[in-house]
């Protein structure tokens, strides 16, 4: 990965199962110009229990009925990811089961994505971990010592990994960001850092860009409108593509440093604003 | 000799920078200065300092 900050347009199910809706996701994230966009693979039956309690807002519509419908077949996956990859932005889906990472395998992803609920899931890690594909490791529920054992995990088999602060708050109020974690993150395992987004502006991830995040995710939605847990909290595109560009900005920003002793720009400047030594009073040269 | 009050400090930033306004303090005209002009170094003697 280059000095490019590596932005990921979240959109998991706010498709709400239609295709046609996650291909125009797909053309949404790549006019907001986000380097991936990334999806979630559920399983319903591979991932939960029928009586496993839901948060509270699937009220309207039981998880498993809404993962079940809004779940696509493995040939509708690999369009989307083809469809993807044509317009040049990389197709990432996260797993919730290790049914879903043999399906993720069968797609054909690039890399993986480690969402904050399976971070404790050593099993599906060690599975993931043996693809020798890169990680993107999430933390929003997870402990020091659920983090440790996650790295070690992916560490068994190779050490190509980010790991991204994120707080599963839906949505994240600023106070809990955590922008001091991505410094201990770095300092703890010696990793480049992320930063997972549930806030609803842009300055988190500003934020956290500005203090050496290396990668950036954060829910796209056409609309906040939509129907589904995420939609509300979720960027439009407007603001997504706001996102982007402030994100290039502050890479722009750290990529140049300004030298203060260097005023070669300013010549001009200093004559215009700047005052000299002037006579109030006629003087001559003494006899 | 120059003293403070013939002196002054204004636009442009061309001339001798107004951070150094005292050394322009007690030195000798070389030649006419007239009033509400901007002083050059080479207006004045250099100072034995």
């Amino acid at each position: 990965m280059s000095k490019k900050v590596y932005v990921i347009a979240e959109v998991g199910s706010v498709h709400d199962g239609s295709f046609g809706n996650a291909q125009r996701l797909i053309d949404v994230a790549i006019s907001c110009g986000a380097d991936a966009v990334k999806f979630q693979t559920h399983l319903p039956a591979a991932e939960t229990l029928r009586d496993a309690p839901m948060p509270s807002y699937f009220k309207g519509e039981p998880r498993f009925e809404y993962f079940a419908r809004t779940g696509f077949t493995l040939e509708q996956w690999k369009k989307l990811a083809q469809h993807a990859t044509a317009g040049g932005i990389e197709f990432m889906s996260s797993p919730f089961s290790a049914e879903a990472v043999a399906m993720l395998e069968d797609i054909g992803i690039s890399r993986y994505k480690i969402p904050s609920g399976e971070v404790s899931n050593l099993p599906m890690l060690d599975s993931i971990a043996k693809t020798g594909k890169p990680v993107f490791l999430s933390s929003g529920m997870s402990s020091w010592a659920e983090l440790d054992a996650a790295v070690a995990t992916i560490r068994r088999h190779h050490n190509k990994l980010w790991v991204m602060q994120c707080t599963s708050s839906y949505p994240c109020p600023p106070e809990h960001v955590g922008l001091n974690v991505l410094g201990e993150m770095k300092a703890r395992w010696d990793v480049p850092v992320g930063y997972s987004d549930h806030s609803m502006e842009n300055n988190a991830c500003l934020a956290a860009v500005t203090l050496g995040a290396t990668v950036v995710e954060k829910h796209l939605t056409f609309s906040r409108a939509m129907y589904g847990s995420d939609a509300k909290h979720s960027a439009e595109p407007a603001q997504f593509a706001s996102l982007v560009k402030g994100i290039r900005e502050i890479t722009a920003m750290l990529e140049n440093p300004v030298d203060k002793n260097d005023l070669s720009a300013f010549r001009e400047m200093k004559e215009i604003f700047e005052k000299s030594v002037v006579s109030t009073a006629t003087s001559r040269p003494e006899a | 000799v120059i003293t403070l009050e013939m002196l002054g400090i204004k636009k442009p930033g061309s001339g001798i920078p107004a951070a150094r306004l005292n050394e322009v303090v007690g030195s000798v005209a070389k030649v006419d200065i007239k009033s509400d002009s901007l002083i050059r170094e080479t207006d004045l003697v250099a100072r034995a300092a």
